[in-house]
């Protein structure tokens, strides 16, 4: 009975004409509907933006004027609804993949030079008017003069009086060096305004201003050089994972620091650089994943 | 990766929204309260965006869907407004015909009201929305046997139905 009543319903097998009469005709209805598809996504953005869900009970006549009341809020929200929504479309959203550089150009002619696993995102519609962007990763920046430019992390806000400089904001750290004009960096209620030679860094919870060493070299991972002085061990190795689109299965390093260059050309090159002076050796494994050992 | 981002939400919107508010429409037989559930569940998604895997968002929308379901309705008589694509009887000139199939389907949508609602539910995501029935056991984490075995009682029962003067 089964088979023989899937079979009709598949459309192959003989079946009476008065299971087929129901079939084609069921076959036939349409859901009726008192909202279509895009105002209910555009009420529904709605009802999102104003944080709370409204009950409504339209069959209760005592709650006819709450739910008029309520048609009426929710077509006033329909607008904030559809407003966010056209701002939400309105952002641009750079993301770097590890292994990869890229350069940018921002609407206002400002460039951005993009760090592997690096992330950037701003208004198009009002870059012009705010000059505000929000970065997680690493990037240098050359600002275009003009109206104060932001940049927004999630460890502080970096506020740019016309000039180029570097910034690093990834879960490991955060630091802004200065290579040109002047950087003013506000982290909570701290600020520092950063000029040519000068970084800032954040520890624990606290904004520091210290003299950049490097400063020449900051920079130079747009070209591939990476430059560190007594750098954790740890944020090293990351750095290698971030450019060359690796793992690493790690011993403890904790407490160690390492000092030197390596470039993003070769990986064995720079995995020598390291682990050489540092004691430990390196066995590459399958999956782009790399072991590292204590040399014994 | 678990987590879907605004451009997935919306295109999993795109995709399921009808269907989802169609299988409420089924299940409830008043538009109304399937297009508020439907514009529920989908708040639902949204707010777990972040924890949903993406190929579980199918059968999870359906399980959020059936829960509201439980949750909200108080039980009541359901009550069909299906409308037709085209008119059966547009094609023939014959008036006699035209009301006979009015009829008939009067007497189908009661019919249709009074069938069990799990088995209705799956005869009209099969007949109105097209799912096969692989899909629809994936969509509502059921076997395929169970969807055979619903459509064959609830076609059994339609037909008894149509067979009979009430």
């Amino acid at each position: 009975m089964v088979n023989n009543i899937n079979k009709i319903i598949a459309g192959n097998g003989n079946y009476p004409e008065d299971y087929q009469k129901i079939l084609k005709h069921v076959a036939n209805y349409k859901v009726p509907f008192t909202t279509t598809k895009e105002d209910a996504f555009n009420n529904l953005m709605a009802k999102i933006d104003s944080g709370k869900t409204v009950q409504m009970n339209t069959k209760n006549s005592k709650h006819r004027i709450i739910y008029w009341a309520a048609s009426v809020a929710a077509s006033i929200l329909l607008f904030f609804g559809i407003w966010q929504f056209i701002n939400y479309m309105q952002v641009e959203r750079v993301e770097i993949a590890k292994g990869q550089h890229s350069e940018y150009k921002l609407p206002d002619g400002s460039l951005v030079f993009l760090n592997a696993e690096s992330k950037m995102s701003f208004n198009k519609k009002n870059f012009l008017h705010r000059r505000t962007l929000n970065l997680e990763g690493e990037a240098f920046f050359s600002i275009r003069k003009g109206s104060t430019f932001t940049i927004k992390t999630k460890v502080a806000d970096i506020n740019i009086l016309g000039t180029s400089f570097n910034v690093y904001a990834r879960s490991e750290g955060f630091k802004v060096a200065c290579v040109t004009g002047k950087v003013q960096v506000i982290s909570g209620s701290q600020q520092v305004v950063l000029t040519p030679g000068q970084s800032a860094v954040v520890n624990n919870t606290t904004l520091e201003k210290n003299i950049e060493k490097n400063i020449e070299t900051v920079a130079d991972w747009r070209s591939g050089e990476f430059y560190f002085e007594n750098t954790s061990l740890n944020l090293i190795f990351h750095e290698i994972e971030r450019q060359f689109n690796v793992t690493f299965v790690l011993p403890d390093i904790n407490g160690k620091f390492f000092t030197g260059n390596f470039n993003n050309k070769n990986l064995v090159e720079a995995l020598d650089i390291v682990c050489i002076p540092m004691g430990l050796t390196y066995e590459i494994g399958r999956n782009s994943q790399i072991f590292i050992h204590p040399k014994n | 990766m678990a987590g879907i981002d605004q451009i997935e939400f919306k295109l999993v919107f795109d995709s399921w929204y009808n269907p989802i508010r169609n299988f409420l429409y089924y299940k409830t037989g008043d538009i109304q309260s399937a297009e508020d559930i439907a514009q529920d569940v989908f708040l639902k998604i949204w707010e777990k965006r972040d924890e949903i895997k993406k190929d579980s968002v199918k059968s999870l929308l359906y399980t959020i869907a059936n829960n509201l379901f439980l949750n909200k309705i108080e039980r009541q008589k359901v009550a069909f407004k299906f409308e037709q694509y085209y008119q059966p009887g547009k094609t023939t000139d014959a008036p006699d015909f035209d009301l006979e199939m009015k009829e008939f389907d009067n007497k189908l949508q009661k019919a249709l009201a009074d069938l069990d609602e799990k088995k209705r539910t799956v005869f009209l995501m099969n007949r109105i929305d097209g799912f096969t029935y692989k899909e629809i056991a994936g969509n509502l984490d059921i076997t395929v046997k169970a969807v055979e075995k619903r459509m064959e009682k609830a076609l059994a029962f339609l037909k008894m139905r149509m067979n009979v003067n009430l």
